[in-house]
């Protein structure tokens, strides 16, 4: 089935006039060729907010839980509103996140899949800061120009150990740091 | 979700079409800065914090020690039992860290008044680099005991004579102090950058250079009418530091100032009289 699918995409189309390659999916050529269903993306369904008002060790878990599991949305839709409100304006990671999904969403693209599963998180704590670290694993995802045409892949599943540094700002917890190490 | 199997073989046709491909939706891609590095010079501050309170005040205590084992029967360390670390946590293993002592776990004891019992030890950070996070703050710099900046005035107090000039300068010069970050040995190095006069009438300048003694003054003031005044330098410092022993100077970011204060100074205005005698000597005598 892969094979079928590239030759189809090299020989049954027009060269294409840009350099993104549109994807159809294969469909035999006996068949009647419907308009296939399109995947409904998981990404798109904004993840449960947890309850972010306490300040302390059992709130900062949450929230970094909640933080991963906000990536593949934010990306999905360009809907950035609950990230920027829990990012700290130095959080580089944050930061980061916001240009690049911005950039994507102006150029009309969008991202599918990556949904993030979390292992069991454990917690440092001081005083109004928090170091919580999250085995994660990401699935994997593409980005898609407003057509369908994959413009990116990433096809493997990547385990991480992220590390989240987590502070109070005018009294709500807010994302200082967040650093993925590939485990 | 099988889309994304069979696109990777279109992925490798498509990297060789455009020559690269925009990140995007990658945790690997994306910038960072380092979590733990910023977690840690929190802790540090908590530490530096805690200590500053007297030890019979103190309500959070920090203290450094490789382990502290919850499970070793009847053992306390100051009166407080050790909380067990949480699934994850590893303090087993020192980090290699280049040549330099690693730097011990963190454990912190909390207690809600003076008089009330310590609560348990918790760890609230393993085993860490130095070099990691071993910042040398503007906090910090402010806190040295740096030498004020020498402040001399010509005339050098006492009176002087309305309308004409007088002179300032100091004779400041780069300074190097030792102090320690964290137990390691580092050396500081101030060096005086700018310098604010204030001649205590409401004249206030800023130089970069230091002024010089008379004949070769370029800062001078003037006070037109008679009054006592006290002349004040702000020294600003920029510094760099080292670890003791290597060789990398590296900055400070933000400054720290002192402050010097010279002797007061008192403008009188002299009158001419014509005398009949000399007044140093007779001084007594009509008209002096």
């Amino acid at each position: 089935m892969l094979v079928v699918a590239v030759v189809a995409g090299c020989t049954g189309e027009p060269a294409p006039t840009t350099t993104l390659l549109t994807f159809e999916p294969y469909t035999p050529t006996a068949a009647p060729t419907p308009t296939p269903e399109p995947d409904p993306d998981e990404a798109t369904v904004p993840p449960e907010r947890p309850d972010l008002s306490q300040v302390d060790a059992e709130t900062a878990q949450a929230l970094a839980v909640y933080f991963l599991q906000l990536y593949p949305y934010v990306y999905a839709t360009g809907d950035l509103t609950d990230w920027r409100a829990l990012s700290h304006p130095e959080c580089v990671f944050c930061t980061s996140v916001i240009g690049n999904v911005e950039e994507m969403h102006a150029a009309g693209n969008h991202s599918e899949g990556g949904l993030v599963q979390v292992g069991e998180a454990t917690v440092l704590g001081g005083e109004e800061v928090w170091l919580v670290s999250v085995p994660m694993v990401q699935e994997p995802s593409a980005t898609l120009d407003s057509t369908g045409g994959i413009v990116e892949d990433i096809p493997e599943t990547k385990s991480y150990l992220v590390d989240v540094a987590i502070t109070v700002v005018d009294g709500r917890l807010t994302i200082r740091e967040l650093t993925p190490n590939r485990t | 979700m099988h889309r994304f199997a069979r696109s990777a073989v279109i992925t490798v046709l498509l990297i060789a079409a455009t020559g690269g491909v925009a990140s995007t939706n990658d945790f690997e891609a994306e910038a960072r800065g380092s979590a733990v590095d910023f977690y840690a010079r929190e802790m540090r501050e908590a530490e530096q914090a805690a200590a500053g309170v007297p030890l019979a005040e103190r309500l959070v205590e920090y203290r450094r020690m490789a382990e502290c084992d919850p499970l070793a029967v009847g053992v306390q360390i100051d009166g407080s039992v050790c909380v067990p670390l949480s699934a994850g946590s590893d303090l087993s293993t020192p980090p290699g860290c280049d040549g330099l002592d690693p730097l011990l776990p963190v454990w912190r004891r909390t207690r809600t008044s003076p008089t009330a019992p310590w609560g348990p030890w918790e760890n609230v950070l393993g085993w860490t680099c130095p070099q990691d996070y071993l910042t040398f703050t503007a906090e910090d710099f402010r806190r040295l005991p740096l030498t004020p900046a020498p402040l001399h005035t010509q005339p050098p107090g006492g009176q002087h004579l309305v309308n004409l000039p007088t002179i300032a300068y100091t004779t400041a010069t780069t300074q190097t102090l030792t102090t320690d970050l964290l137990g390691h040995p580092i050396e500081v190095q101030a060096t005086p950058t700018t310098y604010t006069w204030d001649f205590g009438d409401g004249t206030v300048v800023t130089t970069t250079h230091p002024g010089a003694p008379y004949p070769h003054h370029d800062i001078t003031h003037t006070y037109p009418r008679t009054g006592t005044w006290t002349i004040t330098l702000t020294t600003t410092w920029t510094g760099h530091y080292r670890l003791t022993g290597t060789t990398t100077w590296h900055p400070i970011t933000g400054t720290a100032t002192t402050t010097t204060t010279a002797p007061p100074l008192t403008t009188v205005e002299l009158r001419t009289y014509l005398v009949p005698t000399d007044c140093t000597t007779n001084p007594h005598a009509f008209a002096c």
